[in-house]
């Protein structure tokens, strides 16, 4: 009985001692998806700009991992608590992918907030109104552009492909000196058969907006024997940084690769200057991240304070552009005040914005993305 | 008495508890979840799509273990027979000793030091290079089934000849006092009177291995290709990009299958050699 | 513990009992393929963290360094971007 009683008092002054801690200051939770370098760029630069500016706010960060799955994660997390009927969520702001963020919204798992804030006049791009065919219009704030490309090295190559009927015929007179990472190592070779398909199965447009109409995939026999005939003067990398670190030694000499990882990398010296970046037609996708605010976030007044800081010009020209190679999330001409010249013209420098609006185009819809990864396991790599 | 039984199922209830809570469950919920559709029914489905697309992936996961094991086998016990049996004891003592520093090297940072090593302009080929070995049109790059391989063996030599060394140094030494004065070489004591006796050890020491390989996910991701690829890659690629748990999970109950299929084998054998069957 | 000592103790006087040693070049060499198996990827990997620019055709890094911003690489494969 005694024994009971004391680890009741041990207890109790742990718990005593455990949410004093927790209400010394107000804690923003900010849970993102996406690589470490997302993660990176809250944790090293946003929440210390924020904090400065909000005395006694701690900003709380945390990392769900990569790819769609680590946004799963927030969706999962987020219902769970809707359903238990919550009244209060302990996530406050939440980066997600362009697909998740969608589904967010069709399950009212969020709160509309954009014309709460000033800089929600800032964006005029489609995917910040349709997300794969969901319409999340006030719902969501890009947080950056992220785009796919073809890295070549010009000191090899002086006139790279400039479509993919081009990219074919280089493979055929230079075989093996392609190469990307199939489907399963990371998203710049799903990115590069999406593009596959744009350009030979089913035009982008109608890939990227609703209805699902399940008939489609089916007449993508004739883009994916031939895929597979492609596959066969190429060389298979491991992984998005696989492909990079192979241009990088001089095995493969073009690949598929994102746009920011291949500024980053050009810049930390792990790939040649002489590396350069060709958007091909009919256009490859690329994606935003969405930040979002759940529809019960415990401190919603500070969530769109944070986002709308993350949001203005300089932090996205600062941030987003300069320090991580990102696309900006707001439109283009409100970030190149805030920017000086050589990091505009190094932005855009092979990638033109009228290449970027011309082919950079969005993922498919769910169902037909689900089609193409399926179609290409079945009939191309099995 | 009574109440000292009980007394000792609340002794284990904890431990009890945890397993069933933490292995058990997570278990029986994946295997039941590759056989039962969301509704709950029975169904074979997921298993016909994950032979249909993944065959080739488990036949080169079964390839990929099975050289690995049999790889890891030979080294180990060579490095421990010489270990054990070498009458050169310096340089021995140094084998003895830098054998055993992949125990603490982590997967990941293996996979990432042999992805640039191995590669064709890798630091291997460039020293090959550099020491006239080879020219830069004949290397080759390694990436792919043959690094996968050498990434595994690399790392679990290490285990695999710790467990081997410790069960030769506990041999009976008499037995090999009496087979040396009788004439016997090296080699011969090593075949004829050590292996026979620590065979469980290699077993239980292959099948460990057999197990971490099968679920170790970064090497097929950094060191491998694409396709094919090994089963772990496909079950996580199923949850990351489908969210599909069905399959990934009927994918996982081969994977238990593999496993359990060289454990019974192994059993066998040693009960066989106990002569219980 | 004690006991395997003793042990491997005197199975060293047995097996120093040997005349013949025609297999200690063998030895050497086999202990020599496996040091440069076992440190080349090590090295490898040393190599890179005093890297700051490593590309092809360079056999060695053509720039050394300690940044801390360029070292992050494990990370980097870690993140299948973005």
């Amino acid at each position: 009985m005694l024994t009971k009683t004391k680890i009741i008092a041990l207890a109790s002054i742990g718990l005593t001692q455990f949410s004093g801690y927790v209400h010394a200051d107000t804690r923003l939770n900010v849970v993102s998806a996406g690589g470490q370098n997302m993660v990176d760029y809250v944790k090293t630069y946003l929440a210390p700009k924020f904090e400065a500016s909000h005395p006694g706010v701690k900003v709380n960060i945390v990392g769900t991992g990569p790819g769609d799955a680590g946004s799963h994660k927030i969706l999962e997390k987020l219902s769970a608590q809707k359903n238990s009927g919550l009244e209060n969520w302990d996530v406050d702001v939440a980066v997600v992918h362009q697909k998740i963020g969608g589904e967010m919204v069709t399950d009212g798992l969020l709160a509309k907030y954009r014309s709460d804030i000033k800089t929600g006049t800032l964006v005029t791009r489609d995917s910040a109104e349709n997300a794969l065919g969901v319409n999340v219009n006030g719902y969501v704030m890009p947080m950056f552009h992220s785009q796919t490309a073809i890295a070549y090295n010009s000191d090899f190559i002086k006139t790279p492909p400039k479509s993919y009927d081009e990219l074919v015929k280089w493979t055929q007179d230079n075989p093996k000196a392609f190469g990307y990472n199939g489907i399963k190592n990371g998203m710049s070779g799903v990115s590069f058969v999406t593009g596959w398909i744009y350009a030979y199965g089913t035009e982008a447009a109608t890939l990227s907006s609703t209805p699902y109409n399940k008939d489609i995939a089916t007449s993508w026999d004739k883009a994916f024997s031939e895929l597979k005939a492609f596959n066969k003067n190429i060389t298979f990398t491991p992984g998005n940084a696989g492909t990079l670190d192979m241009l990088n030694r001089g095995e493969i000499f073009m690949g598929p690769v994102w746009v920011d990882m291949f500024y980053s990398w050009k810049d930390q010296g792990k790939i040649p200057p002489s590396m350069k970046l060709s958007l091909i037609a009919p256009g490859m996708p690329g994606q935003p991240m969405y930040y979002v605010t759940p529809a019960k976030a415990e401190n919603a007044q500070l969530a769109r304070e944070f986002i709308e800081m993350a949001t203005s010009p300089d932090v996205q020209a600062e941030g987003i552009v300069k320090r991580f190679n990102w696309y900006p999330g707001i439109d283009a001409q409100h970030v190149q005040g805030n920017l000086d010249k050589a990091t505009w013209a190094k932005l855009f420098a092979e990638i033109t914005p009228s290449d970027l609006s011309q082919y950079g185009k969005s993922f498919p819809i769910a169902p037909y993305f689900d089609d193409i990864k399926e179609g290409y396991e079945r009939k191309v790599s099995n | 008495m009574r109440s000292s039984t009980s007394y000792n199922l609340w002794l284990i209830a904890p431990a009890a508890l945890m397993v069933g809570l933490f292995f058990l469950y997570p278990l029986f919920f994946s295997l039941y979840s590759a056989i039962t559709t969301d509704e709950g029914g029975l169904t074979l489905a997921h298993l016909e799509k994950a032979f249909e697309l993944y065959s080739n992936d488990i036949l080169f996961t079964i390839i990929i273990v099975l050289a690995s094991v049999v790889l890891l086998a030979i080294l180990s016990i060579s490095i421990a027979a010489l270990i054990t049996l070498s009458p050169f004891r310096s340089i021995v003592s140094l084998l003895g000793f830098i054998y055993r520093i992949p125990l603490f090297i982590p997967f990941i940072v293996t996979a990432q030091m042999m992805r640039t090593f191995l590669a064709k302009n890798g630091l291997m080929n460039n020293a090959f290079i550099a020491s006239g070995m080879l020219t830069p049109l004949e290397t080759v790059s390694f990436l792919g089934w043959s690094g996968i391989i050498i990434v595994f063996v690399w790392k679990q030599l290490a285990f695999c000849t710790l467990l081997i060394t410790g069960a030769m140094a506990a041999l009976d030494e008499s037995q090999i006092r009496a087979a040396r004065n009788l004439g016997a070489s090296r080699l011969r004591i090593l075949f004829q009177i050590m292996l026979p006796q620590i065979t469980p050890t290699i077993g239980v020491a292959m099948i460990l291995s057999t197990v971490t390989i099968m679920s170790v996910l970064s090497v097929p991701l950094m060191i491998g290709t694409g396709t094919p690829t090994m089963i772990a890659t496909d079950m996580a690629f199923r949850i990351n990009s489908y969210g599909d748990y069905h399959v990934a999970n009927a994918l996982g109950l081969v994977s238990y299958l593999i496993c359990a299929g060289l454990a019974w084998f192994y059993l066998r054998q040693s009960l066989k050699d106990k002569g219980a069957i | 513990m004690r006991n395997t000592m003793k042990h491997q103790l005197s199975l060293l006087t047995l097996c120093q009992s040997n005349k013949i040693r025609p297999s200690f070049w063998i030895q050497c060499v086999f202990i020599l393929l496996f040091a440069f198996a076992l440190f080349g990827p090590i090295t490898n990997l040393l190599i890179w963290t005093v890297a700051e620019t490593w590309y092809f055709p360079h056999a060695l890094p053509s720039e050394w360094g300690l940044n801390i911003g360029t070292k992050s690489l494990i990370l980097t494969v870690m993140s299948q971007a973005p």
